[in-house]
């Protein structure tokens, strides 16, 4: 019965240990997993932004990029020149070799064989010429 | 051996196992107490750092004194180079309290790669905020850093330092804005002892904000914009 007394006592203070250890490091660890993750969101959320924002701008033939964009279906969808110009800005604004950018129907430009995730950034943009509606998501996907 | 002297001797090495455990939880608690209290302490204000960091370059690529205005309209995003030549820091009236903001700007399309690293061509200014701690001037800390830091860092052009550079697109990562051996000195010998720098050191801030730099002749060049905040509390 007393080395019963002694295993008993011997449980229960493993037992507690590992309850305050637990108690103390799963909270710390879940806290500092909230503020990591928080904060990525936070600077993903802002650089997506801010390189479509970049990309839209930039002067292509006399005009803004966003006419791609606008007239994509109908007059830029086989043009090389395009496809090249907004490759090569998309490497240097995202700072990236592994992107996507794609609307609803189409894959614009795809980089390699890898599938991006890490950032991703939206622009709504004006489709004057699309029967089914005159606000098409462009979507541009790429890792770090 | 005698049923009594067992029983002392049973007694006895529960008393030690007892105490030992008393003191194993006493210690336990003032490890974690100590470790993990401080820990989150000092995470919990580099997040605010971090965070601050990113919203002082939202605010400044939307400045009026640094962004290109077009017919009355800011241009978010689209800073213009002939204010940024004639910029002084001083007039923007933008700080966080007790901190030091270093902004770095790099024009993505003006650099030259010199063997495994790329210098770009950019602009560089300081912002302090206002100051509440007694004895602490940022402005001391700042010109230690500056005194310290080598020119290519701090002069027209910037190391930029790149993973793939030669012969491909720009990808890899932009250099770190604190020079470890550079802050040490300077915390001592400028910062009032018992005041605690808290820097932003994360790599993924330190790749800033995609914005386009605008020259007088009309050209838009792909840039950054990297903030570096260290708040003493």
């Amino acid at each position: 019965m007393k080395g019963f007394g002694i295993f008993s006592f011997l449980l229960i203070a493993i037992i507690a240990e590992a309850t305050i250890i637990l108690f103390f490091t799963i909270p710390v660890f879940l806290f500092k997993y909230h503020l990591t993750i928080n904060l990525k969101v936070q600077y993903d959320y802002n650089e997506g932004e801010t390189a479509v924002l970049s990309l839209l701008r930039l002067p292509y033939q006399d005009q803004e990029a966003y006419k791609i964009f606008s007239e994509w279906p109908i007059r830029y969808y086989n043009d090389e020149n395009a496809k090249k110009f907004l490759k090569e800005k998309i490497n240097i604004t995202s700072l990236s070799k592994c992107y996507k950018l794609f609307n609803s129907t189409d894959v614009i430009l795809k980089s390699g064989n890898c599938d991006p995730k890490e950032v991703l950034a939206e622009a709504y943009i004006f489709v004057p010429y699309n029967p089914k509606s005159l606000v098409e998501k462009y979507v541009l996907v790429y890792d770090r | 051996m005698s049923s009594k002297q067992s029983k002392g001797l049973t007694l006895t090495a529960f008393s030690i196992l007892a105490s030992l455990f008393s003191i194993g939880i006493i210690a336990l608690l003032a490890y974690i107490f100590l470790s993990r209290y401080l820990e989150v302490h000092l995470f919990v204000n580099e997040v605010t750092v971090e965070r601050n960091s990113i919203n002082l370059a939202n605010v400044l690529i939307s400045h009026e004194d640094l962004a290109y205005v077009k017919d009355g309209v800011i241009q978010r995003g689209v800073l213009d180079a002939e204010k940024l030549e004639h910029l002084d820091p001083r007039m923007l009236n933008i700080g966080y309290p007790n901190s030091l903001m270093i902004v770095k700007i790099l024009d993505l399309e003006k650099c030259k790669a010199q063997e495994s690293e790329l210098n770009c061509d950019g602009w560089f200014f300081a912002l302090n905020g206002p100051v509440s701690i007694q004895g602490l001037s940022v402005v001391k800390f700042a010109d230690c850093l500056f005194n310290n830091i080598d020119d290519d860092f701090w002069g027209k052009s910037f190391r930029f330092y790149l993973g793939h550079i030669l012969g491909g697109p720009l990808i890899g990562t932009i250099a770190s804005l604190w020079q470890p051996h550079d802050l040490v000195k300077c915390v001592h010998n400028t910062i009032p002892s018992g005041v605690v720098g808290v820097f932003n050191t994360n790599p993924m801030i330190f790749r800033g904000l995609p914005i386009l730099i605008r020259y007088d002749n009309g050209d838009l060049h792909v840039g950054r914009i990297i903030v570096g905040v260290v708040e003493f509390i």
